[in-house]
């Protein structure tokens, strides 16, 4: 993708990358490779996370308490953090959600106003 | 704020204390993590096709240095962290001037240590809450007299008819003082450190002690009659005389001559009901006469005021409803009292009296009104002083902001804000004031009961609990808090005003935010000393006067010496008859040149009370002190009578009762001293009953009570003559060698009339006078140290704030020199210009220290507040401060080399 549209895109994901990663989490454990193929796949390649963005992302809600993380090995004998949500962190993500639903059409009402 | 994103805050606080030293594993987590993000893009990067996969994917996970901080920055306590690096740079600013960092941190150190011991003090004196049960509810039963104090003395009677007739109160005690406690202990007689006390029955019920061994003293005790003879034992006497023997419940004591058994030991902590003074025993009231001599009639007598009362006020019960009915029965009891001889004036008396209940959950008010006020003000004076040092180090800490101009500055275009510079000079102020703070405190906590006896000497005569109390800590804390708030805020603000921020990284000259706030500080401190100065030259000449003061004897060369006779199985008459044989022995001695007797020394703190009516004189019996003096008692003291005669031993053997009125007693009743000789007085209050004391002598005003009663109205009977009074004995002897070469001779005089007889106390009278007046000697002491501290520190602060202002005008004043101004001139300008700063910190201190001197008057000898000879003094120490303190940076102003200067950078 040209980079300068991967820039336009990306302002938009720096305030909701929470919420995206969160929603992603509630389909189960996934780690941050896997949470950033996951988006990128089911927005259709629409919205592709940096990963100077995603991973501290991640702390920001491991430290908030959003999410929680374990380590397993994979097969190939490497150590991989798996993240997964929290009663807190579902909390949070209804939310968000719908804080952002009625942003969204708040906006889409000002641009339908005749 | 919804429940989700406080919950958030509590776990990331939680969650970051938990991070803490963990970095390193943090780190390691990380890389892990990226690496295996790495293996998968790769992975699919090379399904998709790329070439160079790895490197490929390498480049999309971009800098991952940066990305690791950032990470590891979330979990980081941001705030914290800086902190911590402001304070390390802090730190390292300091040790780069040394010399100003030590003095700035020694003159917190004292300022605090001074103000943290006047404290303490204070504490112990006025504000300790005696450790009983809910102290709150505890009422002083006292009279309101003209001078603001309450504390009262009732005679016996009066206790009980308030104990049985009061309602108000629901548990009414008495306690008096035994001054003289010994304790025997086979051939030896040891004066116990404190004393005693006679206490009635409900004492410690009212209090709600609970005994540490054995029981307390009760109701009980009262009416059990001169069966009971018990007695409770304090903790410290417990463990330092008989050494926490824990089988001492039941056993025997012998006090002053009397047996007693131990019935039990007070809590340790549990000090009486008097701060300062922990009686080491107590006893039921019905065996006063056995330890202070007298006869057992003696307590039922209307007349003997003697006893401090206390109680508990009843839930629900107002003082005023409570003071309204004591009033009521104290009236009844007066007028009983004077039954049928009550004149008009006696009747407005008593019907004006009153007798109200004051708050005693500090215990019974006599020492805190001795020492409250002189206390208060010493504590208000280091205030001043511990003030005056904040100021000084914050107006050091603003000298040295010009000295760092170019550090600052440069800080500045690096993108520091100015809120940001102010936290750097927070965290400077933060640490001096914290080292400073901390260290006066260790040295208060050190050094305290140490600093307190060489700073104190009143407390030589009274004892105080050590140990931390709450209000102490509590104390101690907000000092803290208080001179780091004042030492660091104040260059912290300067740097934030605008101007200055402006004037950061220029030559900057003329009136900045940061030289103006110099010079207000130092006027403060200025202001500040003030006060401190007044009231140390006032006290000054307080002390030069009380070193002269004219006691109306001649205490130079009299010596005093106590003796008891009363554990020696003497009767009361074979005891007087053995004093008597002493004096004489005394008397042969070479040296002396004569002796008496009295029952207590001339300004040993302890008198009696008698009421007397007089004849002819249209007042009605009322209370009088009474002095029990022996033959050629004032004599001994060198001082003629005004009329009439001493006592004399002949008079022991006439039926006459005799008495001496003071010359301020004659002038009350009879107009002068020579009529009252010849006249009668009566103790008895029945108006049939005859006036049967006559008069014999006038003795002339001497402060020998109270000695700041130059002219006090008192009674003196015999002393001897009556056995039955008789207990102990004071000797006053008049020297004529000096009392070090006649100590031998006395003791071995006194041994040989009577081996048994031990010397109880030997001392010179002029030490009953330094006793005394050693509040008001200590006091002024005190007030000379912060009065010389106050000084030094403005004069330091002066100098400081004149050296940095030459400093930075130096290219002003080479351009003045270059156009013509002689050196002379200008040194006059800097000089006048400080002085000017002076007279301005000195205007604005004039409040201060006109309510310094007001508090002071108390203490003050010979002249009042206002004494313009003092005030004089005042403003010349106080210019000649201020010019000794600029004299040197105006002279090295003078000296500049106009092209030197003019050249600098």
């Amino acid at each position: 993708m040209p980079p300068a549209e991967r820039d336009a895109r990306g302002d938009l994901l720096r305030g909701s990358l929470e919420m995206l990663i969160l929603q992603c989490l509630t389909h189960g454990t996934a780690h941050g490779y896997g949470i950033a193929q996951h988006l990128g796949r089911v927005s259709r390649d629409a919205l592709r996370v940096e990963e100077g963005s995603l991973y501290p992302a991640l702390q920001r809600m491991l430290v908030k308490g959003f999410v929680a993380a374990e380590w397993k090995t994979t097969p190939n004998n490497q150590r991989a953090r798996y993240y997964s949500l929290t009663r807190l962190g579902r909390a949070h993500l209804g939310a968000q959600h719908t804080e952002f639903e009625r942003f969204v059409e708040a906006v889409h009402r000002v641009f339908s106003e005749a | 704020m919804r429940w989700t994103d406080l919950a958030a805050a509590v776990a990331s606080i939680w969650n970051r204390i938990r991070a803490v030293g963990r970095t390193d594993e943090f780190q390691r987590d990380l890389d892990d993590e990226l690496s295996h993000h790495r293996t998968l893009l790769t992975r699919d990067l090379q399904s998709l096709g790329h070439r160079d996969a790895a490197r490929d994917a390498a480049i999309r996970l971009g800098n991952r240095r940066r990305l690791t901080e950032e990470a590891q920055d979330v979990w980081r306590f941001h705030f914290l962290s800086e902190m911590a690096r402001d304070l390390r740079y802090a730190t390292r600013q300091l040790r780069r001037a040394p010399v100003v960092s030590t003095v700035a941190v020694v003159s917190l150190a004292l300022g605090v240590g001074l103000n943290a011991s006047m404290f303490s003090a204070l504490h112990d004196v006025l504000l300790r809450q005696l450790p009983v049960t809910d102290p709150q509810s505890l009422r002083v039963i006292g009279s309101p007299s003209a001078d603001g104090t309450t504390s009262a003395f009732l005679p016996w009677p009066m206790v009980e008819l308030i104990r049985d007739e009061g309602h108000g109160l629901s548990g009414v005690a008495a306690t008096g003082d035994v001054r003289f406690l010994g304790l025997d202990r086979g051939a030896t007689r040891v004066l116990t450190p404190n004393g005693g006390a006679v206490v009635s029955g409900g004492y410690f019920d009212v209090l709600g002690v609970r005994p540490e061994l054995g029981r307390l003293l009760h109701s009980s005790d009262d009416r059990r009659g001169e069966g009971a003879r018990a007695v409770v034992l304090s903790h410290d006497f417990w463990t330092s005389q008989l050494g926490a023997d824990t089988a001492v419940v039941g056993r025997a004591l012998q006090f002053n001559g009397q047996a007693f058994t131990v019935v039990g030991v007070t809590p340790r902590g549990f000090t009486g009901v008097s701060a300062g003074r922990t009686p080491d025993a107590w006893f039921p009231i019905t065996t006063d006469h056995l330890l202070l001599h007298r006869s057992p009639q003696w307590r039922q007598e209307r007349t003997n005021w003697w006893l401090q009362v206390f109680g508990r006020v009843r839930p629900g019960v107002a003082d005023a409803a409570i003071t309204s009915e004591l009033t009521r029965l104290y009236r009844r009891f007066q007028l009983q009292e004077s039954e049928g001889n009550v004149s008009p004036e006696r009747r407005r008396d008593i019907e004006q009296s009153v007798l109200s209940v004051s708050d005693g959950s500090t215990g019974m008010p006599l020492i805190a009104e001795a020492y409250g006020r002189p206390l208060r003000l010493l504590f208000l004076l280091s205030c001043a002083v511990l003030m005056l040092a904040c100021a000084n180090v914050a107006s050091l800490q603003i000298g040295r902001l010009h000295a760092r101009q170019r550090e600052l500055g440069v800080r500045m275009a690096l993108g520091a804000s100015a809120g940001r510079l102010a936290r750097h000079l927070l965290a400077e102020g933060a640490v001096v004031a914290l080292l400073g703070a901390v260290c006066g405190l260790a040295l208060q906590w050190a050094f305290g009961s140490a600093a307190r006896g060489l700073l104190l000497p009143l407390a030589a005569r009274l004892s105080f609990p050590g140990g931390p109390a709450p209000m102490r800590v509590v104390f101690g804390t907000v000092v803290v808090l208080a001179v780091t708030l004042l030492v660091a805020a104040i260059p912290a603000l300067v740097v934030r005003s605008r101007r200055v921020v402006a004037l950061l990284g220029t030559r900057g000259d003329g009136a900045g935010g940061r030289a103006r706030a110099g010079r207000w500080l130092t006027a403060t401190q200025f202001a500040l000393a003030l006060p401190l100065v007044v009231t140390s030259t006032l006290l000054a000449r307080s002390l030069i006067e009380l070193r002269a003061l004219p006691m109306g004897f001649d205490a130079s060369s009299v010596a005093l010496l106590r003796i008891d006779g009363t554990r020696n199985d003497f009767g009361p008459s074979r005891r007087v008859a053995v004093y008597r044989q002493v004096m004489d022995g005394l008397a042969t001695i070479p040296g002396v040149r004569s002796v008496s007797a009295a029952m207590y020394a001339p300004l040993s703190g302890s008198s009696s009370r008698n009421s007397y009516r007089f004849e002819g004189s249209a007042e009605g019996r009322r209370p009088f002190a009474v002095m029990h003096v022996d033959p050629g008692y004032f004599a001994t003291l060198g001082v003629p009578l005004d009329a009439g005669r001493e006592f004399e031993r002949s008079d022991d053997a006439r039926e006459r009762r005799l008495a001496i009125v003071s010359a301020g007693l004659a002038r009350r009743m009879y107009g002068s001293p020579g009529a009252a000789l010849g006249r009668r007085m009566a103790r008895s209050s029945d108006s049939s009953d005859p006036f049967d004391i006559e008069i014999v002598g006038v003795a002339p005003d001497a402060r020998l009570l109270d000695i700041r009663d130059e002219a006090p109205e008192v009674v003196y009977q015999p002393f001897l003559a009556d056995s039955n009074n008789v207990g102990g004995a004071t000797l006053l002897v008049s020297l004529g060698l000096p009392l070090a070469s006649m100590t031998e001779a006395m003791r071995r005089s006194v041994q040989a009339t009577d081996p048994s007889l031990e010397v109880l106390d030997l001392r010179p009278l002029q030490r009953n006078i330094d006793t005394a007046l050693v509040t008001e000697r200590t006091v002024a002491r005190l007030t000379l140290l912060f009065g010389g501290l106050a000084l030094l520190l403005a004069a330091l602060g002066l100098y400081a704030t004149c050296a940095q202002d030459v400093t930075r005008r130096s290219q002003e004043f080479g351009v003045r020199l270059a156009l013509g101004a002689s050196p002379a001139r200008l040194r006059r300008w800097i000089l006048r210009d400080a002085l000017m700063l002076l007279a301005l910190g000195a205007a604005a201190g004039l409040p201060l220290a006109y309510g310094a001197a007001r508090a002071a008057r108390t203490l003050l000898y010979g002249h009042g507040a206002g004494d313009p000879r003092s005030l004089a003094a005042v403003a010349v120490l106080l210019a000649a401060t201020a010019i000794l303190a600029v004299w040197i940076p105006a002279r090295r102003a003078a000296r500049m080399d106009p092209l030197v200067s003019l050249r600098r950078d």
